[in-house]
């Protein structure tokens, strides 16, 4: 009599228990698939709560990450055209937290401070001191760079972070040793465009480092593939090939195109 | 066994037609200017931005919407039913409380799934047209110049093609479904034993809200060392059980920040849902079966 | 909880010793709202169950179709247990005031509640058609329910609970709210459903209505059965005598009462002898009422 009118409650008591064990295994599993897939790149702490503030926070917690990072987003545009370069950066460093997995969040945070800041700081007319104002620059670009490199970090199946980290070296540091580099990771990543290839190469040679450039060439040259695809640029190959090997006065034996 | 399936139908057929004579759907309009504005809104940023943001603010608003529906929905089901004093006459008949239970729940998920078919109908037509306007563009911006150019061009729509045609947007769909699903079960469990709608409806968004909030109470409980102490544990462990992970679902914003999300975790999610709402049934019944009419 | 003999799946219904208790505890009080009832309905009859507000008619009528659970007691249909799904198969049911789905028209309402009864297809389509024409609801058919009058809720809800033809019907205050007119329909369809072999249940406080169409009758107050029985027995004056004649002159009156005393007849009067329900139903219940006002141990309070 007792148990029959408890039983309402002991079944209860026996479904929560046994589900709760599944459920708190089963939520461990696809917590570590997500970790594998890379997904969650954040956690909820005081920090992001008081940069966001709690109408933000609120969407948030209610599932809504993709929005909130847009909304970020959005800030980081508004204070770009208003050339307030810390809130830029501090939004893109909010919206990366956010969302760590969308590339151009990277890619144009780290544009916007090594090239949109740095710039306008370089012609920053009320600091008549160049040293100063070159030192400004200097520490832009550097910012860029850093959001390039933890994008990449957080990123390594994306080859564009990679691509826009050598362009950077390049372009902005004259580092040509370590653009190579950068396109070299960029060129590897699988479904990156095969012309990033060919970058190392035209790299090293800006750096100087001709034996290293040709090098290169020589191992593209000989990877087993079909010579006559046009997007695998073997003609252009061919052509720094035989430059550096009369630059380097190669022994004919040596050569590739003797 | 096939009677009770029918009974289930006749009451989950009359929640779905009920609620559509109450315009529910008139939240369709809403969903639509919502959809075109934050499409067109945007036109000045890069191709990848716009599509993120027409993608994230659709999907963000069927959600929203949805959710309006199935905790506002859900948590006056079981009120009106009792107040207008239908549950009675439905009871009345040869009609188990569980099928009375289930008949509605089904109805609310019916009624969930037409909007978001509905909605989904206009974000994929405000996508569609997009996609056109935007390749015509580059056509047009791309004709008489030269090659690299078109070259270009021609890069640009193809990514346009793939942002607008992204197959991973039926993922996306599904979750945001199974979310909603989630969301008017719990409003449906609360509601047989809470004595007002507005209890069902604070208390549900609680969940809803603390359901984020799991994974970080679990981590706590299984791997907190001697900083928590044995009533907190107690307390993260309780919860642990109890609560439904919600962060489960943000691998809806996942897919449109671009991630690779394989089919299998996606249907890994929508099982632990579909066990989660078992369970959450089987409860509900057993408390309604004892509620008192 | 042991039965001396089991139902008896003649009898419409059959109650033993049915108890309801609500707890109140804020007021740490326990409510009887139904105690130690007892009652047969036999097939086939009409049977009215009186009382006034919140004496338990309609827990009782609840408890029959296990919208709520007995703190004791039985109770079967057709000898089926209440809390079977088999006993609803047999009953209709009739709320009080009932609201039903407002955005539904009157043939979408029998539809629905036909598809819960397992009905469907042209079966369903002539039982529509068949209660629509026997609660005269031809002109509500296809206006929404929001659009009815108070009348044609009763009477729809009247053919929602025959929908699948049930052998007993339960009747919550059927006329409450309705104008007279529609009163008196109700009242007809009642005896024309008894014509059509219904066994009829119905709970009232109106009680000319109850005399009129009642076979038997048992009368409720504060949760307990006070009589029961049928409007003959319970109204013929056990005790007196009553001659009706026709042109009997004063003179010869005078005769028969002298006549009537010498036999040992006392009080002889020329009045009528039967009690009108309302009489007997105030009795009853005053009765009551005065009988567990003295002191503070009520019936309310069983602690």
């Amino acid at each position: 009599m007792n148990w029959y009118r408890h039983r309402t409650a002991i079944w209860l008591a026996l479904i929560l228990a046994a589900w709760g064990t599944l459920k708190v295994c089963w939520e461990q599993g696809i917590e570590r698939r997500e970790a594998e897939l890379r997904f969650h790149g954040y956690t909820i702490n005081r920090d992001l709560r008081d940069q966001l503030g709690q109408g933000m926070m609120l969407g948030l917690l209610s599932g809504f990450r993709g929005v909130v990072a847009d909304f970020v987003w959005l800030m980081v545009t508004n204070s770009w055209q208003d050339k307030q370069w810390f809130r830029v950066k501090s939004m893109v460093d909010l919206s990366t937290t956010l969302q760590p997995r969308f590339i151009p969040f990277w890619d144009l945070g780290g544009w916007h401070l090594a090239w949109n800041a740095s710039v306008d700081r370089r012609n920053n007319r009320d600091e008549p001191n160049e040293l100063r104002r070159l030192k400004e620059e200097r520490y832009w670009i550097n910012e860029g760079k850093k959001i390039y490199e933890r994008g990449a970090e957080n990123n390594p199946d994306s080859f564009e972070i990679w691509r826009s980290l050598g362009l950077l070296n390049d372009q902005k540091l004259h580092d040509y040793r370590a653009a190579a580099e950068a396109y070299a990771h960029a060129a590897a990543v699988p479904g990156a465009p095969v012309f990033l290839e060919r970058f190392p190469g035209y790299m090293l040679e800006k750096a100087g480092d001709d034996a290293a450039a040709l090098e290169v060439y020589k191992r593209l040259w000989y990877l087993p593939r079909d010579h006559k695809v046009p997007q695998f640029g073997y003609d252009k190959v061919e052509e720094r090939i035989r430059a550096l090997e009369a630059k380097l006065k190669v022994p004919r034996e040596k050569r590739v195109f003797p | 066994m096939f009677e009770s399936l029918f009974r289930i139908r006749a009451i989950a057929r009359n929640t779905l037609t009920e609620a559509l004579r109450q315009k529910v759907l008139n939240i369709l309009l809403l969903f639509g200017v919502i959809a075109i504005v934050s499409g067109f809104l945007f036109a000045n940023f890069t191709l990848a931005e716009q599509f993120k943001f027409l993608k994230d603010f659709s999907i963000g608003a069927m959600s929203v919407f949805g959710l309006l529906i199935a905790l506002m929905g859900t948590a006056q089901l079981l009120p009106n039913e009792i107040e207008n004093r239908t549950i009675y006459t439905i009871l009345a008949k040869p009609v188990r409380r569980s099928e009375f239970l289930i008949g509605k729940y089904c109805g609310m998920l019916a009624l969930l799934a037409t909007t978001m078919l509905l909605m989904s109908i206009v974000f994929v037509g405000v996508i569609l047209t997009k996609e056109r306007l935007m390749i015509n563009a580059e056509l047009r911006d791309a004709q008489g110049t030269n090659a690299e150019m078109q070259a270009m061009a021609n890069e640009n729509i193809k990514q346009i093609h793939k942002e607008a045609r992204d197959p991973r947007l039926i993922q996306a769909i599904l979750l945001t479904y199974a979310k909603l699903a989630v969301v008017a079960g719990l409003a449906l469990l609360i509601s047989t034993f809470a004595t007002s709608a507005i209890f069902t409806v604070a208390t549900t968004f609680m969940v809803y809200i603390i359901g984020h909030l799991e994974s970080v109470a679990r981590a706590a409980w299984l791997t907190g060392g001697s900083e928590v102490n044995f009533a907190a544990k107690i307390f993260l462990g309780v919860l642990s059980f109890l609560v439904p992970d919600m962060n489960i679902y943000n691998v809806i914003d996942e897919i449109i920040a671009g991630s690779a999300v394989p089919w299998s975790h996606t249907l890994n999610v929508l099982s632990y849902t579909g066990i989660f709402l078992l369970i959450l049934m089987s409860v509900a019944i057993l408390i309604f079966n004892e509620r008192e009419l | 909880m042991s039965t001396p003999d089991s139902p008896k799946a003649d009898l419409a219904v059959e109650i033993r010793s049915l108890t309801k208790r609500y707890a109140l505890p804020w007021k740490r009080k326990v409510l009887v709202a139904v105690d130690q009832l007892n009652l047969t309905v036999r097939r086939g009859e009409v049977f009215g169950l009186l009382g006034p507000n919140g004496s338990g008619k309609s827990t009782t009528l609840k408890m029959l179709l296990s919208l709520i659970k007995p703190s004791e007691g039985e109770a079967w249909i057709f000898g089926q247990p209440v809390d079977t799904i088999e006993a609803r198969r047999t009953v209709g049911f009739l709320p009080e005031n009932p609201y039903f789905y407002k955005f539904l028209n009157g043939d979408e309402t029998l539809r629905f509640y036909g598809g819960l009864a397992g009905m469907q297809g042209i079966a369903l389509d002539n039982k529509i058609e068949e209660l629509i024409k026997l609660v005269g609801l031809e002109n509500g058919r296809d206006r929404p329910l929001s659009a009815y009058s108070k009348g044609m809720l009763q009477r729809i809800g009247l053919a929602q609970a025959l929908i699948h033809d049930p052998e007993l019907l339960f009747l919550d205050e059927p006329t409450a709210g309705v104008d007279p007119i529609g009163s008196r329909e109700i009242r007809d369809l009642i005896v024309r459903l008894r014509d059509m072999g219904k066994t009829v249940v119905f709970s009232s406080h109106l009680l000319e209505q109850v005399q009129e169409v009642a076979d038997r009758v048992a009368i409720m107050s504060l949760g307990k059965k006070m009589v029961e029985g049928s409007l003959d027995e319970l109204l013929t004056v056990q005790d007196r005598t009553q001659f009706i004649a026709q042109d009997l002159s004063p003179a010869a009156q005078e005769e028969v009462r002298k006549l009537i005393e010498q036999r040992g007849g006392r009080n002889v009067s020329v009045s009528s002898p039967k009690l009108s329900l309302e009489q007997l139903f105030l009795k009853t219940v005053e009765y009551e009422r005065a009988a567990q006002q003295p002191g503070v141990a009520k019936p309310t309070n069983e602690r």
